[in-house]
């Protein structure tokens, strides 16, 4: 009922569904809210290692890559695709912030050897992560970046200290923002070289603080100057299209799990789903979550290799406030409609609705991307 | 001219110089929700001669066969510059019911008489006591044969009719058999208002103008060859024709007329820089660019000769919360002269008020937001009988 597959021509290439039927297979046999319950809240970077291991055997990094680099070739708008399966089942696979934001800002940075030599990492299972925010997300600017490359001896000390960085605490080697002289630049720096504050989030996944002050050498540096905005916004915009589709997934099982106990629960003497009262509420649910998904399907299709930064913002945008709006308001609904039961941690709704409230603030809320999308409008950029 | 093969940025060009040269200034942003026939004749025409009458036909049919991406541009044009409705219940509703399922003759006599403007066509579905509850309609069609043919006898009283005033023709539902279900015995047929036994009345609206109205049927004899579709199946024909007016309906022009005027009173009156205002704003229009991606998907579908089943029920119920929604804000911005009941805002456009009471029909007809939504609860989500 809610596949991506009528909403998207990318989704029926052959090549396409291959892949996330593959996905799906996966996704099979690793039991989804089992395995997120058992690993909430844990300590343990071992987790999401595990985690990661399964998106590396499917050779997802690869995926949107070009050929000539070495991947797959696929259309970037394919990471909505494969997340919206993780969504749904609730795969605690660090596919957002593992793979999708640092492939994607290595592939939007300027040919260089340290670039494709951290891209065949990527490719080889290495798990990479970007450090690039200091406060409440807002796109990236050079003013905003307090963190700095300073000359010292033959090298460059990095001090400073990022925050929110989803996915640090199993990487090996994160891409960091930081200011020379004065210019955005992006180095490549050993997770070990960072003091790690982790913070567990809603859900039990984590988010870390990282504080650096630690020397490097010239050859760290992946790209320096006007180039590293631009590629960082593009690289977030696609993993905010990738957050959509998962928040798409989530919101999907939601409403059917909420219709499954519409159909099945028994009060009065009749399922609650006789009720034209709930009946009408579960409408509307529906109606956001298709919404969303002709949206994001439209989106998949628009993002191409060579889409234009603009459209592809204004999509991203467009997404992530459509379906975290979505998203959300299913949430809070499933769990009043399931009443108590929806309520308590032992039913798996819950599970949901946390990861629900924790993808849709990372990267900017409804509102950030709502006032983005009418700023670029009013700039004549329509997507 | 395949004007699907134009870019979209061409083709909106080429509506655009059209449209604002050919369209009579003094019509633009018109009061009435439809103005009469008589006043939007000659541009109906205009259209007609050019061969953009009908945007959503077959090239085959004499339609321009525009996908719904160009439909929609199309319609984008002709709001932005505040074209009104036409008398198009012909060209929107019936034709492609008979481009679907109507005898090769219908066609060749219908089509390009709704084309031409020749016939202009209103729906007799509701009754006085058969409204959501359209199966439940009591017009009679009863066969009967004599020296001019085959043919039936219609009695009965259908109200709640739009373009009724300058309307040539109906299709109307009647019903022919009273076995079965209650929805088993019910026709599609094509009536000629002039038929003898025919009366008229118009019924005024909130809004103070006679479009809508309500027809008598006395022993009025309508040929066998007006049945459209199967005898005693035009309930499956009248619901595909819903289908139809549900994307018709659920198509964003409405909601983007009404947006284009918020936009420009907004402009005139500063209100822009009003941040709780520019939230509200952008998120109705999100409603309606996101919806835009919903109706391409059910467009789509009908291009390539699927129907698009009871999901569609969610087009229209969206698109005209979103109408309602925007015309609710513009009210409560206008303040006071959102009110004056003929007055008209600094921009020469409609007043607030006169959208307020514009979009309110939009969540009644064709099927009430209350009935999509039982329709989508039962058929589509799977949900127990009430």
């Amino acid at each position: 009922m809610y596949s991506l597959k009528e909403a998207s021509a990318t989704a029926r290439e052959p090549d396409i569904a291959a892949t996330i039927d593959a996905v799906d297979r996966y996704l099979l046999a690793a039991s989804g809210p089992a395995r997120f319950r058992q690993a909430r809240n844990s300590a343990d970077a071992a987790v999401d290692i595990a985690a990661f291991g399964g998106l590396a055997v499917l050779g997802l990094a690869q995926a949107v890559v070009p050929e000539a680099q070495g991947g797959s070739g696929l259309p970037p708008g394919v990471v909505a695709l494969v997340a919206e399966r993780l969504g749904h089942a609730l795969a605690r696979e660090p596919y957002a912030e593992n793979i999708v934001l640092p492939v994607a800002l290595l592939m939007a940075l300027p040919a260089a050897p340290g670039v494709a030599a951290l891209l065949e990492a990527a490719g080889n299972g290495e798990i990479l992560c970007v450090a690039w925010q200091e406060r409440a997300f807002d796109l990236p600017a050079a003013d905003a970046i307090a963190t700095t490359l300073t000359c010292e001896g033959a090298g460059l000390r990095l001090k400073g200290t990022k925050r929110f960085v989803m996915g640090a605490r199993a990487s090996t080697r994160l891409v960091v923002l930081a200011t020379l002289e004065g210019k955005p630049t992006l180095v490549c720096v050993p997770s070990s070289k960072a003091q790690r504050l982790d913070k567990t989030l809603a859900d039990g996944t984590c988010w870390s603080e990282l504080e650096f002050d630690a020397l490097l050498a010239d050859s760290d540096i992946l790209a320096r100057g006007p180039d590293c905005l631009p590629a960082l916004t593009r690289a977030l915009d696609l993993t905010n299209l990738c957050i959509a589709g998962m928040l798409h997934g989530l919101q999907s099982r939601i409403l059917e799990l909420t219709l499954e106990y519409l159909n099945t629960r028994v009060q009065f003497d009749k399922p609650l789903g006789a009720f034209q009262a709930l009946q009408h509420r579960a409408v509307e649910l529906y109606n956001h979550a298709q919404i969303t998904r002709f949206l994001l399907g439209e989106a998949i299709d628009a993002t191409t290799t060579d889409v234009p930064a603009e459209t592809l913002a204004a999509y991203a945008s467009r997404a992530k406030a459509r379906a975290s709006d979505a998203a959300l308001r299913i949430a809070k609904e499933g769990i009043q409609m399931h009443g108590g039961i929806g309520f308590s941690d032992e039913y798996d709704l819950g599970l949901y609705v946390k990861r629900i409230l924790v993808l849709s603030a990372w990267l900017g809320g409804a509102e950030w991307h709502r006032r983005r999308y009418a700023a670029l409008e009013t700039a004549g950029i329509e997507a | 001219m395949d004007w699907n093969a134009m870019s979209d940025a061409d083709f909106r060009a080429e509506v655009r110089g059209f449209v604002e040269s050919q369209f009579p200034s003094a019509l633009r942003n018109h009061p009435r929700r439809i103005p009469r026939w008589e006043t939007t004749r000659d541009w109906f025409l205009t259209l007609s001669a050019k061969g953009w009458i009908a945007p959503n036909w077959p090239a085959a049919h004499g339609g321009m066969g525009l996908t719904a991406s160009k439909l929609i541009i199309y319609f984008e044009e002709l709001e932005r510059w505040g074209v009104p409705r036409l008398y198009d219940m012909g060209l929107f509703m019936l034709g492609p019911i008979l481009i679907r399922h109507g005898t090769d003759a219908q066609k060749g006599e219908y089509l390009p008489k709704i084309l031409s403007g020749e016939h202009r066509w209103s729906q007799g579905y509701s009754e006085p006591g058969a409204g959501s509850d359209l199966a439940s309609l009591r017009t009679s069609a009863l066969p009967g044969s004599d020296n001019a043919g085959d043919h039936y006898v219609v009695n009965g009283h259908k109200t709640w009719t739009t373009f009724l005033d300058d309307a040539t023709h109906m299709f109307l539902l009647a019903r022919t058999s009273k076995e079965g279900k209650k929805q088993a015995g019910i026709t599609l047929f094509l009536v000629d208002l002039d038929t003898p036994g025919i009366q008229r009345r118009l019924i005024k609206t909130i809004a103070g103008h006679d479009e809508l109205g309500e027809v008598f049927f006395d022993n009025v004899r309508v040929p066998a060859a007006n049945v459209v579709g199967p005898l005693h199946g035009g309930w499956s024909a009248a619901k595909d024709l819903l289908e139809f007016e549900r994307i018709n309906n659920g198509s964003p022009k409405l909601a983007l007329y009404a947006l284009n005027q918020l936009d420009e009173y907004a402009k005139k009156k500063g209100l822009s820089a009003d941040p709780a205002f520019a939230d509200r704003i952008t998120r109705l229009r999100l409603d309606l660019h996101d919806q835009y991606c919903a109706y391409r998907h059910f467009c789509g579908l009908l291009k390539t000769g699927r129907t698009p089943g009871p999901e569609v029920s969610m087009l229209k119920i969206w698109s005209t919360e979103t109408y309602q929604r925007l015309s609710e804000l513009f009210l409560e911005v206008s303040g006071e002269e959102g009110v004056e009941a003929d007055g008209m805002d600094v921009s020469g456009s409609l007043t607030a008020l006169r959208l307020y009471y514009r979009s309110r029909p939009s969540t009644i007809y064709s099927g009430s937001t209350e009935v999509q939504k039982n329709l989508l609860a039962k058929r589509v989500l799977g949900l127990p009988a009430a």
